[in-house]
């Protein structure tokens, strides 16, 4: 009989229902057939292996470059295959015998059993990563086992079939299939034929009540059709085009510094099952947020692994998606070595007071209130910091100040009197003993808080955070800088705006990583266009940080209540961007695979990135702004204080504007974009 | 990912946009930017790759027979 080409798998399925009746065995080959790889080119998955080898290498002291240790494979696995080939027809290799062979060379007297155990798993790991099951042709297998037949996987590969079961279960068919085999258990390929009789005389198959699948003329067509085994081949011009897509974008990726992060988030692309449709907030999440924080968490991973930093707070609230993704994508990008990570409770609002409890109350810290403009006058002091007022009404008297006098310039032209005699107070000594009394409590219970979660036990430690100024980093370093045990804070943020100058110090800085205002990187400015969407959508779903108070038994942290109108309204809020967070998350470990398979570093994909924050905070589509912008932005550190005076003109940005306006305006983004350009480039 | 391999939502139109903006405020890092010949490929992949993808496995088999002659008469011309 014929062998059987079809051009489309559905059509393949079609035709086997129609005669699955005349057979009681069904043989599939597993690559390309039951699974598909999301790269166009398998060698491509040796590399991150070739990488994990040097990275162990070097831990032994021994100097290997991948490349090296991927020509070295190369090289054993074709020696291995001519050789197999002068006993059996096949060429075959298997990949325990010439993994072993490989290490034994570059490690020599360290190899070992469980280095060979862990190299396997690690190459397991990236392959489970890169490939996925064709959901119309497994479903179909799923039904004819339940139909009683016997289904074989057959694969002409170098794995063997130990292996390729840990492949066939991580794609979640394992249970319909009877028997697993691969050419490099026997050396007996499909290729030549060699595996059909074998397996007739081993599981008692007969060829005339036999179908075989497969993507091969020769191997899946021919073959066995010469066996007497009915073979049907799939040449799938769909997936052949997939790929086509791909192996242009992996030539760009070559050629210009531009495609490198297109290709690495068509890697990431969700295929077969893994693409549903989804809400347009579930595109974001997928498309524009995940590379954004993958791309961030890995800067943080490799800027702590140069620095030999042993630590990584993830702050709240922001920090629950990234410690949440790094989880996720980090150990396939580094199987070697990683810091831990804890997620830490902290806020500006939680840490201004126990901030002062030692320094009291400075300047700098007290014009970081008045930043914002709905913050006015003393009464916000006492706020943001935690202070009793009553206990601070006194020294207002005697300086001649009243709590609701306007400090801040949004509300009085004549704010620089009071503003002056509120300097004078910060002068006092006797002020700032009161103000070190009042915050004490707070500090204490802070300390004890630090302890519990080991942040004291490291030399170094990082702070990851959104951004912006760094506030939450300077309150931390100033409420544990009296301590000796204090470990040198590493912060590193998503932007850095710098709004107030961080007082950098070598134990204490930080440093945007998407943007850093000090490098002068306009590209990466473009995320200060909607801020208050990052904090929005990697919100953990949990109640702000207010503080943290002594108690009998130690310490209590203060949350936020949830329960009143603004505590629902942000409920509400983590709700509506639930399938935003969902995108990140699927996302991630596509981005992990991607990251270790492509070997790229956090600046490779920086280009991309610049592109992706310019096409979608700077020329965004109508509908992306109104999809993405937020219903409520809660932040009691913010003040909810009105500025009167002529001296805030609120600048309403391009996100703030009307969908009618960004609709029809046609320059209105060219116009923020040149005018955000200049303001950039005066700054 | 939608029915012609690209990015839902960032599709490879939308790099052409942004090419056009780059021409007129070209300021930042973006790796060069795409580079016209590359965008049109890229587009033409998306937009024209699947009947394109049909012929490639189609013809899968005299194209690799055409390309092995090209291969020969070039080594010969080359001779």
């Amino acid at each position: 009989m014929k062998v059987k080409t079809f051009y489309k798998l559905n059509t393949l399925v079609q035709y086997a229902d129609k005669i699955a009746a005349d057979y009681d065995t069904i043989s599939f080959d597993l690559f390309d057939t039951l699974l598909i790889r999301r790269v166009h080119f398998p060698d491509m998955l040796k590399a991150p292996v070739g990488r994990f080898i040097a990275a162990k290498a070097k831990a032994y002291g021994l100097f290997w470059k991948p490349e090296k240790v991927h020509q070295l494979r190369d090289k054993i696995e074709a020696a291995q295959r001519a050789k197999t080939g002068t006993r059996f027809e096949d060429h075959e290799a298997r990949y325990p015998d010439f993994m072993r062979e490989l290490l034994s060379h570059i490690f020599e007297d360290k190899m070992s059993d469980k280095l060979l155990e862990e190299v396997t798993d690690y190459e397991l790991a990236i392959e489970n990563a890169m490939l996925v099951a064709r959901a119309e042709l497994v479903d179909w297998m799923r039904k004819q086992h339940q139909q009683g037949k016997t289904i074989l996987v057959v694969s002409d590969m170098y794995l063997p079939s130990e292996y390729l079961w840990r492949l066939v279960e991580h794609a979640g068919f394992a249970d319909v299939v009877t028997y697993v085999v691969s050419s490099a258990d026997t050396f007996k390929a499909k290729a030549s034929g060699a595996a059909f009789p074998m397996l007739k005389e081993k599981y008692g198959l007969k060829p005339q009540r036999w179908l075989h699948i497969g993507d091969n003329p020769i191997s899946d067509g021919a073959r066995p059709n010469e066996f007497g085994i009915r073979s049907l081949v799939i040449k799938d011009a769909s997936e052949k085009t997939r790929k086509l897509v791909f192996r242009i974008y992996y030539g760009y990726s070559l050629a210009s510094a531009f495609w490198n992060g297109r290709m690495f988030q068509q890697m990431m692309l969700p295929l077969e099952n893994e693409n549903q449709p989804q809400q347009a907030l579930y595109h974001e999440g997928y498309h524009f947020f995940a590379p954004l924080v993958g791309a961030y968490v890995q800067g943080i991973a490799e800027r702590t692994r140069h620095l030999n930093i042993k630590k990584v707070f993830f702050m709240s609230r922001e920090g629950w998606t990234f410690k949440k993704f790094w989880e996720l994508a980090m150990p396939t990008v580094f199987p070697d070595y990683l810091p831990d990570i804890e997620y830490i409770y902290v806020s500006r609002m939680a840490l201004a007071g126990p901030g002062c409890a030692y320094q009291g109350l400075t300047q700098t810290n007290a014009d970081i209130v008045f930043l914002a403009p709905g913050n006015r006058d003393f009464r916000d002091v006492c706020k943001v910091f935690n202070l009793d007022l009553e206990g601070l009404t006194p020294f207002l008297e005697r300086h001649e100040l009243n709590s609701d006098d306007p400090l801040s310039p949004f509300y009085s032209n004549e704010s620089i009197k009071y503003y002056a005699k509120f300097i004078d107070i910060l002068e006092d000594a006797e002020f700032q003993t009161e103000i070190k009394r009042q915050t004490r409590p707070s500090n204490d219970a802070l300390q004890l808080y630090l302890e519990k979660i080991g942040f004291f036990d490291y030399k170094d430690v990082a702070l990851a955070d959104v951004g912006w100024m760094g506030t939450i980093q300077r309150f931390l370093y100033d409420a544990v800088k009296h301590r000796e045990d204090k470990p040198r804070l590493h912060g590193f943020l998503m932007g850095a705006s710098r709004g107030i100058p961080f007082a950098t110090r070598p134990d204490n800085y930080v440093e945007g990583l998407i943007f850093d205002y000090d490098r002068c990187d306009f590209a990466g400015s473009l995320v200060m266009y909607a801020q208050d969407i990052f904090e929005e959508a990697f919100r953990a779903p949990h109640s702000g940080l207010n503080g943290y108070q002594l108690t009998n038994d130690g310490f209590e942290l203060m949350f936020r209540a949830s329960d009143d109108e603004t505590g629902r309204e942000e409920l509400k809020q983590n709700e509506y961007f639930e399938p935003l967070r969902r995108g990140i998350f699927d996302a991630a470990p596509r981005f992990g695979a991607a990251s270790a398979v492509t070997g790229y570093q956090f600046w490779r994909l920086k280009p991309w990135l610049n592109y992706l924050l310019f096409t979608k905070l700077a020329f965004p589509k109508t509908d992306e702004i109104t999809t993405l912008k937020h219903q409520s932005h809660l932040d009691d550190f913010h003040g909810k204080n009105k500025p009167f005076t002529k001296a805030f003109k609120a600048e309403k940005q391009l996100w703030d504007q009307s969908p009618t306006a960004l609709r029809w305006n046609p320059f209105l983004r060219l116009n923020y974009y040149i005018a955000h350009a200049l303001k950039i480039l005066r700054r | 990912m939608n029915s012609r391999f690209d990015l839902t939502g960032n599709e490879v139109t939308r790099v052409g946009k942004y090419y056009m903006v780059s021409r007129i405020a070209k300021i930042g890092n973006y790796g060069g930017g795409p580079g016209l010949k590359f965008l049109i490929r890229a587009f033409i992949v998306h937009y024209f790759g699947k009947p394109l993808g049909w012929l490639l496995v189609f013809f899968e088999d005299q194209i690799r027979i055409g390309l092995h002659w090209a291969k020969s008469i070039k080594q010969r011309i080359v001779e």
